[in-house]
Formats: C-alpha cells, sequence, structure tokens
C-alpha cells in the first residue's frame, strides 16, 4: 500500500467561511473540516453546504482534504455525504464515534451508491474510523480491516476517557492501554495510526515531547487543534539526522554485501536483520516525503510506494 | 418554488454573509444587498445569490443580504442553506 504522510492533521470548523479560506495556509499534511462537534444542531445545514460550495472554488495547498462527518445514526450524517461526495474533492472521510465494523460496511455502501452517481471512481474516497469509545478501541483490527477503504485509525482521547470514566491527566496514563491497542490493530492490519490532540495550545514544549512518545509508540500523527501545533508535530515526526544517517548506512550496508553475493549483512559488529532494513526504509520514505532527502537516496524497492504530492 | 417561511443563515463574522430569506407576497425575486461589500461588490454579491435560486427554481422571494467581504462561494451557500432551511430540512 502506497505511503501518506498524515503527521499533522488540523481541525477545522465547517460553519466558518474565514477558516475555511485560510486553513490551505497552514501547512498540514491533513486538513479535517468539521461538521460533527463543532458544529451546533440547528448549523448542521449551513455548515455542511458552506463546505460542499467551498469545494467547488477553494483551494486547500499542499493538504489531504477530509472531512468529519456526523454519525451516520444522526439525522445528519447521510446528508453530509450527499452534499460534499459529488464536489469530488473529499479525499477521506473520518467516521466519528466507530464502535464497529459494520458502522464502517455501512459507511463504504453510502460512498459506493454516491461514488457510482457522481461518476467516480468506487473506492476512491478513503476511510479514517475515529475510536473514542472502549467499544471502539476495543474492535480496533476489526474496524481497521472492515473495508478496503480504511487508510488509518484515529485515536479520540478526551471521550475515550469520559467513556471509560476515567481522568484526563498530563501525564495521559489514562491513555496508555488505548493508544497501544489502536496502534497494534491499525498495524495488525497495514494501516496507519494517528494520535488524539494535545489539548493545551499554549504548551508548545509539552506536545513536542508528547509526539515524540507518540512517535515511538508507533503513531504515524497526531491532530491539532491550532496552527502553531502544526510545525512541531512535524518535527516530532520528521526522523533526525542521525536516524537518517543510520538508515542510510543500513541501506549501503545491504548493496555492498549483495555486490559480494554475501547473505548475511553486518554494520560494524551488528547484523542487520529484517526489521532493521524495514525500519531504515521507512525512516528514509519518511524523510524523503517530508524533503529532507532527495529521491535518489531513497531505496528503489520502496520508491513506488511512496505517494509523494505534487510541488 | 414559492418560498412560505422566513429563514436566517450565516453570520456577520469576517468573510460571511448574514442571509434573510423571506415570503414576497408582490412575487418575484427582490434582493436587498447591505453591509461591507455591498457598495463594491453588490453586483457579484447579487449575481451569486441569484445563480442558486434560479437553479433551485425559486421564483418568489425577498432576500436579505448583509455582506461582510464575503467570498462567492459562502454567498451561494448561505442561499442554498437557506431555502434548503425554508423547506425544511436539517
Amino acid at each position: 500500500m502506497a505511503y501518506k504522510l498524515r503527521r499533522s492533521r488540523i481541525y477545522v470548523p465547517g460553519n466558518n467561511p474565514r477558516m475555511l479560506s485560510t486553513c490551505g495556509l497552514f501547512d498540514a499534511d491533513v486538513i479535517t473540516i468539521d461538521l460533527e462537534d463543532s458544529i451546533a444542531p440547528d448549523q448542521k445545514l449551513a455548515a455542511r453546504w458552506l463546505v460542499a460550495e467551498a469545494f467547488k472554488d477553494l483551494d486547500f495547498g499542499r493538504s489531504e482534504v477530509t472531512v468529519r462527518i456526523n454519525a451516520l445514526s444522526t439525522p445528519w450524517g447521510r446528508k453530509d455525504l450527499e452534499a460534499i461526495i459529488p464536489t469530488k474533492r473529499v479525499e477521506v472521510i473520518y467516521l466519528p464515534k466507530t464502535e464497529s465494523p459494520e458502522n464502517i460496511k455501512q459507511l463504504d455502501s453510502v460512498l459506493e451508491k454516491l461514488e457510482r452517481e457522481s461518476g467516480m471512481e468506487v473506492g476512491a474516497t478513503k476511510i479514517v474510523p475515529i475510536l473514542e469509545s472502549a467499544k471502539g478501541v476495543w474492535f480496533a483490527y476489526d474496524i481497521a480491516v472492515a473495508s478496503d477503504r480504511v487508510v488509518a485509525l484515529s485515536f479520540g482521547g478526551e471521550d475515550y476517557t469520559r467513556d471509560v470514566g476515567g481522568e484526563r491527566t498530563p501525564e495521559g496514563t489514562e491513555l496508555m492501554w488505548a493508544r497501544s491497542q489502536v496502534v497494534a490493530g491499525a498495524k495488525a492490519a497495514g494501516k496507519q495510526a494517528l494520535d488524539t490532540v494535545y489539548s493545551n495550545v499554549e504548551d508548545l514544549e509539552g506536545l513536542y515531547k508528547n509526539t515524540v512518545m507518540m512517535k515511538k509508540l508507533g503513531f504515524d500523527g497526531k491532530a491539532a487543534i491550532h496552527p502553531n501545533q502544526i510545525p512541531v508535530i512535524h518535527e516530532a515526526f520528521n526522523p533526525t539526522q542521525d536516524e537518517i544517517d543510520y538508515a542510510l548506512r543500513v541501506i549501503q550496508a545491504i548493496e555492498e554485501a549483495k555486490a559480494k553475493g554475501s547473505g548475511v549483512v553486518a554494520l560494524g559488529r551488528k547484523m542487520i536483520d529484517k526489521p532493521i532494513v524495514e525500519k531504515a526504509e521507512r525512516v528514509l520514505m519518511i524523510a524523503y516525503l517530508a524533503g529532507m532527502i532527495e529521491e535518489d537516496e531513497i531505496p528503489e524497492n520502496i520508491r513506488e510506494s511512496i505517494v509523494k504530492e505534487e510541488e | 418554488m414559492k418560498i412560505e417561511k422566513e429563514v436566517t443563515v450565516g453570520t456577520e463574522e469576517r468573510e460571511d454573509v448574514l442571509l434573510t430569506l423571506k415570503p414576497n407576497p408582490e412575487g418575484g425575486i427582490k434582493i436587498n444587498i447591505t453591509g461591507k461589500g455591498a457598495e463594491q461588490f453588490g453586483e457579484e454579491i447579487r449575481s451569486a445569490a441569484m445563480s442558486v435560486l434560479k437553479e433551485m427554481n425559486v421564483e418568489n422571494a425577498i432576500v436579505e443580504i448583509k455582506d461582510n467581504w464575503a467570498f462567492d462561494y459562502a454567498i451561494r451557500a448561505r442561499t442554498r442553506a437557506a431555502v434548503l432551511a425554508a423547506k425544511g430540512e436539517v
């Protein structure tokens, strides 16, 4: 599957024209236009059509264009899709409160119908389920494999904590199991894992430390609620120069061993096995997508799996 | 289509319009534009609203638009939402 950079994802309220017309300048990997929690019930109609009309005119820069719709069990979810899918601008639907594979299958079939009616390729619209309840997190893997459209699992920490009767702490102890479960569920299915927001927008240092930890846990990206958080999240997810140098040495060692016809690869006194190679390839892929290295520095075998945005 | 109910959508925030759609007892479409961009972009605002009313077959309505430097898409969106709200959509 093609790897797409989804380090940062900024939420933009769908009923705010000013935010819609400027969010393309934020340089986020992903823009998620929100029709759900940030929109009051009596504004759902207005927001839905503001977003649909915005898609006809606005440019969102290099960002992946995604929409968080209302759950399909609400009076609004299906109408959201009917308004925005025919614009052919939505790359990914974020489905809130996903708790079962059936939620995804239902969305999949509505998308298929709308794609056919709009003359789009069936399957063009991808899905990211948002897991934000005990049940949703518990069924992470089943949800991730419920449709080929699913490209990642996203974790919602605030609602999850409320659902399990826990309490939010600065260290995030209450989220440890859930985060690991979301990562494992996503990775077992070969999908990306995207972390919840860091709520304290004033504390960029705390955000950086938290994001580095999430990267170590296996997450590929993190949601942002303020544009100032975006460059910090990118920095945390980007490989360090040391990681890039090491990955390049690993790839070089493999090529040298191949040239010698040797099946055993070593770097210094350390054996290079498959997980090390895969990690090196991943580091170089992210480094390339983040503009840190040139295309010819990536090993040929992974070049074709990379989705690079047009400059 | 005839508008039989008064509805207001949008806001007075920057780049938005506050748009009120009302029944027109005299028949036909009447568009009143006020606000920041009224003088400079009145015709563009009118034509954006009109394009949606036409598409949605609205033949009788008074439209009051208070503009705060909205782009065309926002004017079209607010007009469309107002017509749908008048029809009872949620």
